[in-house]
């Protein structure tokens, strides 16, 4: 077979995935002394919907999430990206060898409910990693909830995880607008170490806790459901989100030490 | 019932392969193969003979009629390939002449099937990976893309209209054969094989057999509705390009307006839409054609040896 016959059709690569985490190991457990707990709450086979909070102007949740439940549970794990990151040359084949997958409904929906895979999103989006530091660890708007529709539509559960450290670990100051669309976050390891250095986050510690899974009764492939329904799931999850990160953080004895 | 089916695009490989396939059934009395200018190139079985008017062809209309036609085959709609719009149209005006032939009066005939292509799913960052038939889909302005769908809307409103006249659209995969290559498959059988560095898109074929046997499939089970057909897994680009042995060629600067110079000059360039399949890949869900009991016979990887085989015989001719 050919050389690259290990990736899959979303253009996650088996080999990639094996030799990242090997890279991101030491960097899991020593860099950030990484931590998930309750993977058992994690299902062991199907679609699941993981839907975490999401910060840092260099968002490091997404890739120690992945390498934790996969490097625990054995199974991969997709996360569902902006699909800007797509279009940038290197890096998006680069995120698509990881499991990136750009984030809109139908590739979630057949990621959940054809392939049965562990999907990882971030509902509040940039939203989240371009929020200044007085915001930490209060969740951003959750998008227009299209991640419950999908979840329904899919009929698989959704599993909150929420995480903490990752606020600490590149706080934003401030943003700068460049252009229309994109805006720059200048972050307190940029103004310490310069662009470059800033680039390297903080060695805090990183927690996860993955929370009881969220069943919607309701069948799945319909063809619309209603709002009400699925906003009030969208809320029901960021509720417990947020109460769950509410009571990590002020049970951190040393916040980033740990 | 034995089926009289008239056949567009007789002169191109797929639609000559459509009136030989046809022409093979049991259940099929006739077939009439017409070409672009409305010239009829094959009749097999005819009984009656297409009226011969002194100094003008007759239209599909008065084809269908005066045959009994209960079955049109739209075959050439399939679009250029190029990517690029042309001006002429082709696909549009063809459609309207056997949308025109099928409408009208209460006629003769009861099925439609019409070849489109999965190019009116315009590659880019933002799409799904997997395309299907029910998205949404808002062609820009000025494309393949958007005549392809100018055509079949054409053909939707045909089945709207003409309630007993079932009209199956097969968005046919890029081709890729031994002899027949189109758009994307033909850029794997050039001197060398671009790629736009930084990006490894998954790609799609349909081995031209496939793409007949499909449209025999839709003909026989009077398929209605719109139908993505491609062969089977993905072939990321760099891959297909590894297959053909041939060296590649990185493009650098995908600007259409100096693509229309290097034109002029007969330089071969990559039209800007086939550059967006370069680096996003176009996939299509096959998914609800092979619910009708349709499965290719040809993945899209032996599509792509195939081409590398195709052309290399050719080469060493």
């Amino acid at each position: 077979m050919t050389a690259t016959a290990d990736v899959d059709p979303w253009g996650r690569s088996v080999r990639t995935r094996r030799l990242v985490r090997r890279v991101t190991a030491p960097v899991y457990r020593g860099w950030f002394r990484a931590e998930v707990h309750g993977l058992d709450r994690i299902p062991s086979q199907g679609g699941a919907l993981l839907v975490a909070n999401h910060a840092g102007a260099l968002p490091v949740d997404a890739p120690l999430l992945m390498h934790g439940i996969e490097s625990a549970t054995g199974r991969p794990v997709y996360g569902l990206h902006h699909w800007m990151l797509r279009e940038a040359p290197w890096l998006g084949t680069f995120l698509a060898r990881n499991g990136g997958v750009v984030a809109n409904p139908g590739n979630a929906h057949r990621l959940l409910a054809e392939d049965g895979q562990l999907v990882l999103v971030f509902p509040e989006g940039t939203k989240g990693t371009m929020k200044s530091y007085s915001q930490r660890y209060v969740l951003q708007r959750f998008g227009r909830g299209g991640f419950i529709d999908v979840a329904m539509r899919a009929g698989v559960p959704v599993v909150p995880i929420a995480v903490t450290g990752t606020e600490e670990a590149m706080p934003t100051l401030f943003t700068v607008p460049l252009g229309d669309q994109v805006r720059v976050p200048v972050t307190v390891n940029a103004v310490l170490f310069g662009p470059v250095g800033g680039l390297i986050p903080f060695p805090v510690k990183i927690e996860a806790h993955v929370l009881e899974p969220v069943r919607f009764d309701v069948p799945p492939d319909l063809e619309t459901y209603s709002r009400r329904l699925v906003a009030d799931g969208a809320a029901e999850v960021r509720a417990r989100l947020q109460d769950e990160l509410d009571r990590l953080v002020v049970a951190r004895s040393r916040a980033v030490v740990g | 019932m034995m089926r009289r089916v008239l056949v567009t695009g007789a002169s191109t490989p797929l639609g000559r392969g459509v009136v030989d396939r046809l022409g093979g059934r049991v259940d099929v009395e006739t077939v009439v193969g017409v070409d672009r200018h409305g010239g009829v190139l094959r009749a097999t079985g005819t009984s009656g003979r297409p009226p011969a008017e002194a100094g003008r062809t007759p239209t599909l209309g008065e084809l269908v009629d005066s045959l009994g036609v209960d079955t049109i085959v739209h075959a050439e709609m399939c679009p250029s390939r190029s990517g690029a719009p042309t001006t002429d149209q082709p696909d549009v005006i063809s459609t309207l002449q056997v949308a025109a032939a099928a409408s009208g009066r209460p006629g003769p005939v009861r099925t439609l099937v019409a070849v489109s292509s999965t190019e009116v799913y315009p590659a880019s960052a933002r799409a799904p990976t997997w395309r299907r038939e029910d998205e949404g889909l808002r062609p820009l302005a000025e494309s393949a893309a958007a005549l392809a769908l100018e055509a079949e809307d054409l053909l939707r409103d045909v089945a709207q209209q003409q309630p007993h006249i079932s009209v199956g659209i097969l968005r046919l995969a890029d081709l890729a054969g031994p002899a027949v290559v189109s758009g994307l498959s033909s850029l794997l059988g050039g001197v060398a094989v671009p790629l736009v560095p930084g990006y490894d898109p998954p790609v799609q074929f349909l081995h031209p057999d496939d793409a007949v046997r499909a449209i025999e499939h839709a003909v026989a089970l009077e398929l209605a509705g719109t139908f993505n057909v491609a062969g089977d897994g993905v072939v990321r680009w760099r891959d297909a390009a590894r297959m053909t042995g041939r060296p590649t060629m990185p493009i650098i600067a995908p600007f259409e307006p100096l693509n229309a110079v290097l034109r002029t000059f007969r330089v071969p360039t990559v039209p800007n839409a086939l550059i967006d399949v370069l680096r996003f890949g176009r996939c299509a869900d096959a998914g609800a054609l092979a619910s009708t009991g349709f499965s290719p016979q040809h993945s899209t990887e032996e599509c792509v040896r195939a081409v590398a085989h195709g052309s290399r015989a050719r080469s060493t001719k």
